[in-house]
């Protein structure tokens, strides 16, 4: 085993002995956050990329949606009873459900979205290259349309060299 | 009655009236009379336009008057509507008591020597006399082209002499030895001398009242000229009166200095008598030679038979015999001196290769016999005579090359450093034939022997199948005779061929080498040899101001309706079609010319069409990845619409955190 692994080993222990403790401190906050934030768990356990869009959509919303619950525990009673007086209450678990929720619904809904994007940018740009080919073919011939018809061109260079009709 | 063809407003000829009895072996005879003079019955000789008429002696013999001469009334060129084609005409006063002999072969009632005097011999030397000052040879005296001018048939007049080349139509026996051993054709113009020998022998005819050598071959009477002399050879033993004897005599003289001049014919006919000379003869060998199983012991029999059996002469003049001849057998020194100078040393012969025989034959005859014809390759020809021999034979393949070589020999040189009297228009026709060998064997259109052949008949109409009925003998006629024959459904495929452009060429300075070259290099019937073409007759039509010729420009651009479709810009070849149109319209060459000589158009459209190409290219490129683009578009969409959603989220997330953390802090 390297240096490098027992350093991370190392350290992974010492951010586990941090959290364990402050969440030994913060217990009520912790308890929320943790019951609040569980689509979010759910989101990274079943989120296979490892870019983790999935979890980072659902995870910003619904923090968002356990952040006032949070600030209220924090500024009025930080204590167990309060915790699970909040916890117990729907509208805590609507809001910070229903915030989860549209963290997924962003992250279904964008792809299409981007997709129709991305769509509509490219027939608009095949549509412009293709007036072009037909502008540069009413000019200058179908010969400037390459291989099909360089044939006909070459038939012409040949009839510039040497004349058309036989005698 | 037909309409007749009217020549130069002064003469209508009447095309349904021949008169076959007037015919000549060129030319057919037809009534003609007077537009506004009151002048008698004329005669209309139509020539054949193969044979070329004396262009330049017939503008001499304008307004000629004598009575000894049938007399020329106009001549030109006119449509001769029954051939629908255009032919030299010449008309002469209609003698009226018609031929003496219709052939040459004919008999007729003897004449005295008093009437042959007076009604023959007295006016043919005034008319010798006279055409000598204008320094025009008769050449066509023979017994079958004199006329009784009165119809009493008195008054005998000699026929016409300018509607064939000197001396082509003469009968062997009629002309002098150094014209007699000539190819007819090329027998060249000859002089007064020729003439009055040839007066001589019709005497003969007009006092025994035949020819006695018409049914001899011309090589026996050449032999038996130079064997007997001409005097002995054409009265053929025949009792001559005592007073013509010594006129014969003096006519028929082989040596043209011995031969009596018109004063000398003058002062016989005004009564002067002197004895008769003995005819001189050839000096003649001590011992014979032996050419082609026959002897021969004289210079010019010897020269003669080399010159027609030259497929073997050349063994001869390499042999030994043949030089122990001309050295201990001959013995004149002149024609040793000759031998040394054209053929040089005996070693030199022999280290000669055997395919110069021709060459070494052709010198061993000048040698000789210098004052006959030169003799190569069976073609027997005066240097004045080569250019109506080619056109009259141009038609042949061998007198093509008879002539090609005769040029290619380079003979002139050698033969004039042989000639006793120096003739001022032979240094002329040594000037030109000194440079024919150029052009002759360059094979490029408006060389060849076509442009030998200008070069040597300044006259000759242009003989291109095009437009040979047109009968085009100078350069300003070109264009209207193209433009005439553009109309034809018939035409070839180019309005120009080896013909017209060496009679171009030969005709005015205005065509130069570049028109010729730039017509040589092209691929024949490609579009840049049309346009060379094109640039050569636009050339002749703008300094001949000879009009428009529209017909001949829409044949141009309908020839180089390829090379505007090469034009690749259809706008451009839209308007190139529009102003090639209108100048085909006006029938100017010239700018038909100019839009297809437009050098830097052709490149901007190739450079343009280049740049098209490239630029279609890339937009099929960028279409092929943009379609790529869409059928990957779910992936894609995928991709970004995660990293979208998590932005998006992030900045929702944040902007929701910030918004209630500020709402709690208020």
């Amino acid at each position: 085993m390297s240096a490098n692994a027992a350093s991370s080993a190392a350290t992974k222990t010492i951010m586990f002995v941090l959290v364990a403790g402050g969440a030994v401190l913060f217990l009520p906050s912790m308890m929320l956050l943790v019951i609040g934030m569980t689509p979010t768990l759910a989101a990274m356990l079943t989120d296979r990329r490892r870019e983790k869009y999935a979890t980072l959509c659902v995870g910003c919303i619904n923090f968002t949606g356990v952040l006032p619950f949070l600030i209220e525990l924090w500024t009025q009673d930080h204590t167990y009873e309060h915790a699970f007086q909040v916890i117990s209450s729907p509208f805590t678990w609507l809001v910070m459900f229903g915030a989860a929720a549209i963290g997924w619904a962003i992250y279904f809904v964008a792809p299409g979205i981007v997709g129709m994007f991305i769509a509509m940018r490219a027939d608009q740009r095949v549509e412009r290259l293709r007036r072009r080919q037909r502008d540069l073919v009413e000019e200058w011939g179908p010969g400037v349309a390459g291989s099909a018809d360089r044939e006909e061109d070459d038939a012409k260079k040949g009839a510039r060299r040497g004349g058309g009709r036989e005698e | 009655m037909a309409e007749p063809i009217v020549l130069k407003e002064r003469v209508e000829i009447d095309a349904d009236h021949p008169l076959p009895e007037f015919n000549i072996q060129n030319a057919a005879a037809y009534a003609a009379k007077a537009r506004r003079e009151s002048q008698g019955e004329m005669i209309a000789y139509v020539c054949d336009p193969s044979i070329p008429h004396r262009h330049d002696d017939l503008e001499s013999m304008r307004g000629f008057t004598t009575n000894g001469l049938i007399r020329l009334v106009e001549w030109g060129v006119v449509t001769w509507r029954p051939l629908n084609r255009r032919l030299a005409v010449v008309v002469y006063e209609k003698p009226l008591g018609g031929r003496i002999a219709s052939k040459i072969s004919d008999t007729i009632e003897p004449m005295s020597d008093e009437v042959i005097t007076r009604n023959f011999l007295t006016p043919a030397m005034g008319v010798l006399r006279d055409m000598s000052a204008r320094g025009v040879p008769h050449r066509a005296i023979r017994p079958d082209n004199l006329f009784y001018s009165d119809s009493g048939k008195r008054h005998i007049i000699l026929g016409d002499a300018l509607t064939a080349p000197p001396g082509l139509h003469n009968p062997t026996f009629c002309e002098t030895l150094e014209q007699g051993m000539a190819d007819p054709e090329a027998r060249g113009r000859g002089g007064v001398s020729d003439d009055l020998y040839a007066i001589g022998v019709c005497v003969i005819f007009l006092l025994l009242g035949r020819n006695p050598q018409h049914a001899m071959s011309p090589t026996e009477i050449i032999e038996r000229k130079i064997a007997i002399s001409s005097y002995a050879a054409l009265t053929a033993g025949h009792r001559i009166q005592m007073n013509m004897v010594e006129l014969l005599r003096g006519l028929l003289a082989d040596d043209p200095k011995d031969r009596w001049s018109v004063r000398e014919v003058e002062l016989w006919i005004g009564g002067r008598r002197l004895t008769p000379k003995q005819a001189k003869l050839p000096p003649k060998a001590a011992r014979p030679i032996n050419i082609a199983g026959r002897d021969h012991d004289n210079v010019r029999s010897v020269a003669e038979a080399l010159g027609r059996n030259w497929l073997v002469a050349g063994e001869v003049v390499r042999g030994q015999d043949f030089d122990n001849w001309i050295r201990r057998s001959l013995t004149d020194e002149r024609v040793i001196d000759a031998m040394n100078k054209t053929l040089g040393s005996q070693a030199l012969l022999a280290k000669t290769p055997d395919s110069e025989n021709p060459r070494l034959v052709t010198r061993a005859c000048m040698a000789l016999d210098a004052n006959a014809p030169l003799r190569h390759k069976g073609f027997s020809a005066h240097v004045d005579g080569v250019g109506a021999a080619l056109a009259i034979g141009f038609d042949r393949e061998d007198i093509r090359q008879k002539v090609a070589d005769f040029i290619n020999g380079k003979f002139i040189g050698a033969w004039m450093s042989l000639q006793t009297r120096n003739r001022a228009d032979l240094n002329e026709m040594y000037g030109l034939f000194d440079k024919l060998p150029v052009p002759l064997n360059m094979t490029g259109i408006g060389y060849g022997i076509e442009r030998v052949l200008y070069e040597l008949n300044k006259h000759l109409h242009c003989q291109s199948p095009l437009i040979e009925p047109f009968f085009v003998t100078t350069v300003d006629r070109l264009i209207p005779a193209l433009e005439g024959a553009s109309k034809s459904r018939d035409r070839p495929r180019m309005p120009i061929d080896r013909h017209i452009a060496a009679f171009a060429a030969a005709r005015t300075a205005d065509v130069d080498e570049r028109h010729l070259r730039a017509l040589s290099n092209n691929n024949q019937g490609g579009t840049d040899h049309i346009l060379a073409a094109l640039s050569l007759l636009a050339r002749i039509q703008t300094m001949s101001k000879n009009g428009p010729a529209p017909t001949l420009a829409a044949w141009f651009a309908e020839l180089m309706e390829p090379a505007v479709n090469s034009f690749h810009n259809l706008k451009q070849r839209k308007a190139i079609e529009a102003n090639v149109a209108r100048a085909a319209e006006t029938g100017m060459l010239m700018e038909l010319q100019a839009i297809y000589a437009d050098q830097k158009a052709i490149q901007r459209d190739q450079h343009g069409y280049a740049q098209a190409q490239q630029e279609h290219r890339y937009c099929g490129a960028q279409i092929e990845q943009l379609t790529l683009e869409l059928n990957n578009r779910e992936h894609m969409a995928t991709e970004l619409g995660e990293q979208v959603a998590a932005v998006t989220s992030g900045v929702v997330g944040s902007l929701g955190s910030t918004a209630i953390i500020v709402m709690f802090m208020l």
